[in-house]
C-alpha cells in the first residue's frame, strides 16, 4: 500500500483533500451569513420579533429587507452560492494539479495550475517527517504528512492521504533518509489496522466514504465479525501511536492526571487569570463596569495559552525509536513527531517557581530545521511537559545519549539544584563527569545579579557546555558541542565599568537560554577561547567520523 | 586592570577599510538628518519650548554618535584562524564570535549603492544560528572577493551538515 505511493512515479493525494482544504472557506462564508443575519436567527428561533426600537419610525435597514425591497435576494443567492461552487470547481483543479513522487533520492512535490511549482527534498536533507491528524480530517480517516527539510519554507506538505498510507509513508521516507534500503519485510511484517480500507483509491474512483464502507463491507463479510471491524476502526480513531507495529517502544514518562492538573493549575496563565479577576471584582464593586473589555481580553488570551498547553501535555509520550526520538500529544488531534536526535540542538531543563515545591520540572529544546514561528502548529519544543527529577533523568538520557550514566547523574544532582564556586581553571577545559564544577560569579557582579550570582555559572562536561541560572524559577541549558555553531564573548558598558563580560553559546534559534551575564572579564575570555577550542574540536571530530563512515 | 574585552589575548586582526568611515557617516547623516530637520522645521513653525529640546536632544545625541564613527569602524576586525573564523566589533557594546568554518552555510557578498560609491562590499557569513550575525561591511571589492574564495574552499574541505 505505502510501497505503491513510494514507487516514482507521480501520484494524486486523497480525492476528499479539497473538501478539506476548502472547509475553512465554506465556514467564513457561513461566519459572514450568521453575523448578517442575527436578528433573523433569533427571531426564526424564538419566533418573536426582536425589538428594533431605534427611535427611527419603521423598520430599520436591514440587509435581506433591503435586498428582498429591491427583489435583489436571488441575485444574492445565486452570488454566494456561485462563489462556493467556483471555490469547490477551484479546490478539484487545484487538487488535480496538484502530484507528489517519492523516489528512493528524493520526495518531489509539483502544483499549480498557472504558476507551476515544483518542489523537491532530497532524502539526505530531510529534517524529519510529521504526521498530523486534524479532527475534521480524523473523521474521515485521513492526515496530513509533512516533511520538513533544512531549509526555510522548504517543507512539502502532503494532505491529506489515508491514515495507514502516511503511516507507511512515514516510515519509509524516514528510513530512505536515514540511509537505510527500506526493507520491505519490515513493512510487510507489521500488518498495519485498517489496511483494506487504506488501499489507494485510483483518482475519479467513487467517493471515498463509500469506498471505505464497501471496503469495510468486505472487511466484515470476509471474516465474518463486523464487530472487529468497528472495533479496528475505533481503535483507528481513537490511537495516541499511529502504527504500533512499527514502533513497538513505550514512553519514557507517563505523566498522571494528578500532576497536569496542577502543572495547569500553578501556571503563569493561572495567576493573570486570578489577579485580574480579582482586580476586575475591585473596580466592578467600584462602579467601573466598563472594564469589563480590558478583563475579557486578558481572560481570553491567557485561557488560550492555558488551553494550548493543556493539549501539549494532554496524553504526552516520548519515546526512542530507530529513526529519532517521538513525540505524541493530543486529546482530539493527535499529533505525532518525529524527531531525529541530531536535530537537537540546545536543551533547557527549567523549573517555574510555583512547581519548587512539588519538584517538577520541564525540558524544552532548540531545533533545527523549524519551520518559522506560528507556522508550526504542530511542531512543539517542549520535550517533557512536567516531569519529576526521575522523568528528567529519563528524557535527557534519551535525547542527549552522549551524556553518560555517570555524568548525567552529576547533572541531575548538582546542575538542577545547588550553587557553585568560581574556579581557578576554565571551566571548560575540565571535562570530569564525576563533579560539576561550575564557574559561577564574581561577587561585584551582584550589583548585576544580587540573587543569583552564586548559582549562575557555566560548567562543562564530556562533549557539552553547562549553563545554570536562577535561585527562584531555576533552569539548566546544555548544548551539545557538534551542534554549537560558535561561541561569543559580549560586554555592555555596564559590564564594562564593573569588569564583567557575558558568555553566549550562538546555536539555533528556539525558547533556550544561551547565555550568562556577569562573569569576570578575564574568565569570560578564558571560557570563550576555550569553548571556540572545544567547538572547533567537536566539529573536527564530527567531519573525521563522516569521513570514515563515507 | 583591563576592564574591556579588546581582543587583547588575540593578536592579528585585519580591519576593514578606512573608506568605510565615510560609508557610515553618510548613513548616519541620514538617519539622522531627517528627524532633525523635522524637528528644527516643527521647532521654528511652532515655537514650542517642548519641540526645540526634541530638537536639542536628537541632534546632540547624533553628533555624539558621529564624533564615535573612526572609533567604530576600527573596532570592526576579523581573524582567519587555523579551523575557524573570530569576528569583534563594537566599542560601548562589545562583541567576540568565533565560528568553525564547518559551520557556514553561505557567504553573502552586497554592494549597496553608497557602498558601491566607495568601491566596497559587505561579506555576510550565515550559519544556523542567526545570532552569530557576523556581518563585515566594508571590505574593498577585491579583497572581499578573495576573502569569500577562500572561506568557501576552506568550508569545503571543513564542512558537515547541519
Amino acid at each position: 500500500m505505502s510501497e505503491a505511493l513510494a514507487d516514482g512515479q507521480w501520484h494524486r493525494l486523497h480525492p476528499l483533500t479539497p473538501l478539506l482544504r476548502g472547509g475553512i472557506f465554506v465556514i467564513a462564508v457561513l461566519g459572514v451569513l450568521i453575523a448578517n443575519l442575527r436578528d433573523r436567527i433569533v427571531e426564526w428561533l424564538f419566533g418573536e420579533a426582536v425589538e428594533r426600537d431605534l427611535g427611527v419610525p419603521g423598520p430599520p435597514p436591514d440587509f435581506i429587507d433591503y435586498l428582498t425591497r429591491r427583489g435583489l435576494l436571488t441575485v444574492a443567492i445565486l452570488v454566494v452560492s456561485g462563489v462556493l461552487v467556483l471555490l469547490l470547481v477551484l479546490g478539484l483543479v487545484s487538487w488535480r494539479m496538484r502530484t507528489f513522487r517519492i523516489g528512493p533520492d528524493a520526495v518531489e512535490e509539483r502544483s499549480g495550475l498557472l504558476n507551476r511549482r515544483h518542489r523537491q527534498a532530497r532524502m539526505d536533507r530531510i529534517q524529519g517527517v510529521n504526521v498530523q491528524r486534524p479532527f475534521l480530517a480524523r473523521l474521515l480517516g485521513l492526515a496530513r504528512l509533512k516533511i520538513t527539510t533544512a531549509g526555510q519554507d522548504a517543507d512539502i506538505d502532503l494532505a491529506y492521504l489515508t491514515t495507514a498510507q502516511t503511516e507507511g509513508l512515514r516510515l519509509l521516507v524516514l528510513q530512505r533518509a536515514a540511509g537505510r534500503r527500506a526493507e520491505q519485510d519490515a513493512l510487510s511484517l507489521a500488518p498495519e489496522p485498517g489496511a483494506e480500507q487504506g488501499r489507494p483509491e485510483p483518482p475519479g474512483a467513487q467517493s471515498t466514504a463509500e469506498a471505505r464502507s464497501e471496503a469495510d463491507r468486505r472487511l466484515t463479510a470476509l471474516r465474518g465479525a463486523g464487530r472487529q471491524a468497528i472495533a479496528r476502526r475505533l481503535d483507528d480513531f481513537l490511537a495516541p501511536e499511529l502504527d504500533p507495529g512499527a514502533a513497538p517502544v513505550e514512553s519514557v514518562v507517563r505523566i498522571p492526571v494528578l500532576r497536569l492538573l496542577g502543572a495547569i493549575v500553578l501556571s503563569t496563565p493561572l495567576v493573570v487569570i486570578v489577579v485580574a479577576t480579582a482586580v476586575f471584582a475591585y473596580l466592578a464593586t467600584h462602579g467601573m463596569l466598563w472594564t469589563v473589555f480590558l478583563y475579557g481580553t486578558v481572560m481570553l488570551s491567557a485561557g488560550s495559552i492555558l488551553l494550548n498547553r493543556l493539549i501539549r501535555t494532554l496524553r504526552f509520550s516520548i519515546a526512542g525509536t530507530a529513526q529519532g526520538i517521538r513525540i505524541g500529544f493530543g486529546l482530539f488531534s493527535i499529533v505525532n513527531d518525529t524527531l531525529p536526535e541530531r536535530r537537537i540542538h540546545a536543551v533547557e531543563v527549567r523549573q517555574p517557581l510555583l512547581w519548587r515545591p512539588f519538584g517538577w520540572w520541564t525540558i524544552r529544546v532548540n531545533k533545527a530545521g523549524e519551520a518559522l514561528a506560528g507556522s508550526a502548529q504542530a511542531s512543539t519544543n517542549t520535550l517533557l511537559p512536567v516531569g519529576d527529577r526521575q522523568d528528567v533523568r529519563r528524557v535527557l538520557g534519551l535525547i542527549l545519549p552522549e551524556l553518560g550514566a555517570e555524568a548525567l547523574e552529576a547533572v541531575v544532582r548538582s546542575g538542577l539544584p545547588g550553587r557553585g564556586t568560581a574556579l581557578a581553571a576554565p571551566a571548560t577545559t575540565t571535562a570530569t563527569a564525576a563533579r560539576l564544577d561550575f564557574r559561577t560569579l564574581p561577587r561585584r557582579a551582584a550589583v548585576l545579579r544580587p540573587f543569583t550570582w552564586r548559582r549562575n555559572g557555566v560548567a562543562a562536561v564530556e562533549a557539552m557546555v553547562l549553563l545554570r541560572h536562577g535561585i527562584l524559577a531555576r533552569s539548566l541549558s546544555l548544548f551539545p558541542l557538534v551542534r554549537a555553531q560558535g561561541a561569543g564573548v559580549e560586554q555592555g558598558v555596564v559590564q564594562r565599568v564593573l569588569g564583567l563580560a557575558t558568555l553566549r553559546v550562538h546555536v539555533v534559534a528556539g525558547p533556550v537560554r544561551t547565555w550568562v551575564t556577569g562573569l569576570d572579564r578575564a574568565a569570560a575570555m578564558q571560557e570563550f577561547s576555550a569553548l571556540a577550542e572545544r567547538v572547533r574540536e567537536a566539529v573536527a571530530a564530527e567531519r573525521r567520523g563522516r569521513d570514515s563512515a563515507a | 586592570m583591563a576592564r574591556s574585552l579588546g581582543g587583547a589575548r588575540l593578536e592579528g586582526w585585519s580591519l576593514v577599510s578606512r573608506r568605510f568611515v565615510w560609508v557610515d557617516l553618510i548613513r548616519l547623516a541620514v538617519g539622522f538628518g531627517i528627524p532633525v530637520t523635522a524637528l528644527g522645521f516643527l521647532s521654528g513653525l511652532t515655537g514650542w519650548p517642548l519641540w526645540w529640546t526634541a530638537f536639542g536632544v536628537v541632534a546632540a545625541i547624533g553628533l555624539t554618535v558621529l564624533c564615535f564613527v573612526p572609533r567604530r569602524v576600527r573596532s570592526i576586525g576579523y581573524q582567519l584562524r587555523e579551523d575557524d573564523l573570530v569576528f569583534r566589533r563594537g566599542v560601548m557594546f562589545q562583541r567576540v564570535v568565533a565560528v568553525p568554518y564547518g559551520r557556514m552555510q553561505l557567504i553573502d557578498v552586497t554592494r549597496g549603492p553608497v557602498l558601491r560609491a566607495f568601491g566596497l562590499s559587505e561579506l555576510r557569513f550565515v550559519t544556523a544560528a542567526a545570532t552569530t550575525a557576523v556581518v563585515i561591511p566594508g571590505l574593498p571589492e577585491q579583497e572581499a572577493q578573495q576573502l569569500r574564495d577562500r572561506l568557501v574552499a576552506v568550508a569545503e574541505t571543513r564542512r558537515v551538515g547541519l
